[in-house]
């Protein structure tokens, strides 16, 4: 499956613990933990789609939420008034719904940039969320909707919801979250992802070397909201529940500072970011239920502050000194 | 020889400004032309509509014998109009090997190729090396193209140019802030390759030794309009040419 030389490379090592390390997580650690590191993955997953935008288009987009937020609720309105049941049936449509809404706001959106872009994506973003909010009769509002235990490739489950998420539904969601991330990494290496990068270095050249620059913005901003609805889906039935704060400005603030915080200019970092930011969270939660927000905010300050390329920024400064001392 | 490009009465205004007034003019294929003028006599705002990046406010932009007047500057690269800036516009954060690559990909409708890897296609690699060599920049093609030299940089500029296959190729100022030692070079090399690839060009020049030595007809052009156009030893001769160039 792996060339050799990657497998002995320093990067091929690394993956291949990690990936062992998320094969055998769920045997080893608490069904809590679990559940941490598996929402973790998804908000990471979230934040490398927000950083598609953001860190190789140069677009900020305040409104991811309401991708999220509309993957998430596609699964509990169907569930709740269809029953339909089928994860991969859920899936499927959660992937269509999510398309398609952000095609027609990337359509809306993309014209613009800077500033402009990031208010317009805002109140977008806001629209969908009071959408949720108020038609009640359809998503009773923030009362929200619970999600039964789904059945995964046709099998139906009889069982704790615990054992569900930690065991189960991790061996089906993870390998989803790791193609995903593996999709997106050929898509940021393919000629479509280098057009992207022109176009955040130069747009005006980009166009006087034959590139439609909005066009490839909409490609964009399409697989970015689309791959984030996804990982909404998957979050709605780790979560078994459903509610309007999903689709708010905040959580959108939230994979920005995710992406931001593990490293804007390393594709894998706002995944990381994601894992670090929900670890700490609910660490920080757990021992000052009243002041974890204060805590979170001085620590990513101080990460962004004084390591501008994030958390992976600061380790490739660390890889590099540790090899200039050496040589 | 055929007429590549043809303009009819261009006229672009900013204001009371005539930046391009009735401009008329006819390039021929495989001419090298040099369009000279003092500074704000409209030689870039006629590149920039000659390129798409302007849209004259009338007037007409014969290409090939098609109508291309208006065109976005995207589908103008495309059918074979390439342009370089006065001041450079390059991809500062990629390697030079990469932003050849994506001017290539570009031209080869690559572009929008999602699920395949920039590495594996080793067909563009090698259009991107012989650019690269044709230019003398294969050895800088890993570095970032913020650290390139001034001079590099002029050449890689013209590249993203020669990348597309231009039929026309139009040069803003090729040797602006290049050491008058380099200008040399720098000329020998962009007037082989366009000799070399059978295209024509037209080429904005301040400086009059690059103009006598490089170019074949020369356009002068003064107040938006063209005023004098003849081959480089007459109309640098001209007296009329002179008390423009040097502004008396």
């Amino acid at each position: 499956m792996f060339k050799k030389e990657f497998i002995l490379s320093y990067r091929g090592l690394v993956s291949i613990c990690v990936l062992l390390l998320l094969f055998l997580f769920p045997l080893f650690s608490s069904p809590y933990n679990t559940f941490i590191l598996y929402s973790g993955l998804l908000l990471g997953l979230a934040a490398v789609s927000v950083n598609i935008l953001l860190g190789y288009m140069g677009l900020v987009s305040f409104g991811h939420a309401a991708y999220f937020g509309i993957g998430a609720y596609t699964v509990a309105l169907l569930t709740y008034y269809f029953n339909i049941h089928s994860m991969e049936v859920l899936l499927l449509v959660a992937f269509l719904t999510s398309l398609l809404i952000s095609a027609i706001v990337g359509f809306l959106t993309v014209r613009h940039t800077e500033v402009y872009f990031a208010l317009l994506t805002l109140a977008f973003g806001q629209l969908f969320y009071s959408l949720i909010l108020k038609f009640y009769n359809i998503t009773r509002g923030t009362d929200g909707i619970s999600i039964p235990m789904l059945s995964l490739i046709g099998i139906k489950f009889n069982i704790t919801r615990e054992i569900f998420t930690s065991y189960y539904y991790w061996y089906y969601g993870i390998p989803i979250v790791l193609g995903l991330l593996l999709l997106l990494w050929v898509i940021i290496n393919s000629p479509f992802g280098l057009t992207l990068k022109i176009i955040r270095e130069n747009p005006s050249r980009a166009r006087t070397i034959g590139i439609p620059v909005e066009k490839y913005r909409w490609y964009a901003f399409i697989l970015s909201g689309t791959i984030t609805g996804i990982a909404g889906a998957l979050y709605a039935e780790l979560y078994g529940h459903v509610a309007p704060d999903l689709l708010h400005y905040s959580l959108s603030g939230e994979l920005l500072c995710i992406a931001l915080f593990g490293g804007y200019r390393s594709f894998i970092g706002p995944m990381i970011g994601g894992v670090i930011y929900t670890f700490l969270k609910s660490y920080l939660i757990s021992i000052t239920s009243y002041y974890w927000n204060f805590f979170l905010g001085i620590f990513l300050a101080l990460v962004i502050l004084f390591f501008r390329g994030g958390f992976m920024g600061g380790l490739n400064l660390l890889i590099l000194s540790i090899r200039r001392k050496k040589s | 020889m055929t007429q590549i490009l043809v303009t009819e009465n261009l006229k672009k205004y900013f204001g009371s400004v005539h930046a391009v007034d009735d401009v008329s003019i006819s390039i021929k294929e495989g001419e090298i032309i040099s369009l000279v003028g003092p500074n704000g006599a409209g030689k870039t705002t006629l590149i920039n509509i000659l390129s798409g990046v302007l849209k004259p406010d009338s007037g007409k932009v014969i290409f090939l014998g098609r109508n291309i007047t208006g065109l976005s500057s995207h589908k103008i690269a495309k059918i074979g109009i390439a342009r370089s800036f006065q001041i450079v516009q390059l991809f500062e954060n990629l390697t030079v090997l990469d932003s050849l690559r994506s001017a290539i990909f570009s031209i080869e409708n690559k572009s929008r190729r999602m699920f395949s890897l920039i590495e594996k296609d080793v067909h563009v690699k090698e259009e991107a090396f012989k650019i690269l060599d044709s230019i003398g920049l294969s050895h800088k093609s890993y570095v970032f193209v913020k650290e390139l030299a001034h001079g590099e940089r002029k050449l890689l500029d013209v590249a993203l140019a020669l990348a597309l296959k231009p039929k026309l190729l139009l040069l803003d100022e090729p040797t602006s802030g290049v050491s008058v030692k380099e200008r040399d070079e720098v000329m020998r090399t962009i007037k082989s390759i366009i000799e070399k690839s059978k295209i024509s060009a037209l080429i904005v020049e301040h400086d009059m030794h690059v103009v006598a030595s490089y170019t074949e007809r020369v356009l002068v052009m003064h107040e938006g309009k063209i005023v004098v156009d003849g081959i480089p030893e007459k109309v640098l001769s001209n007296e009329k040419v002179k008390s423009i160039l040097l502004g008396v």
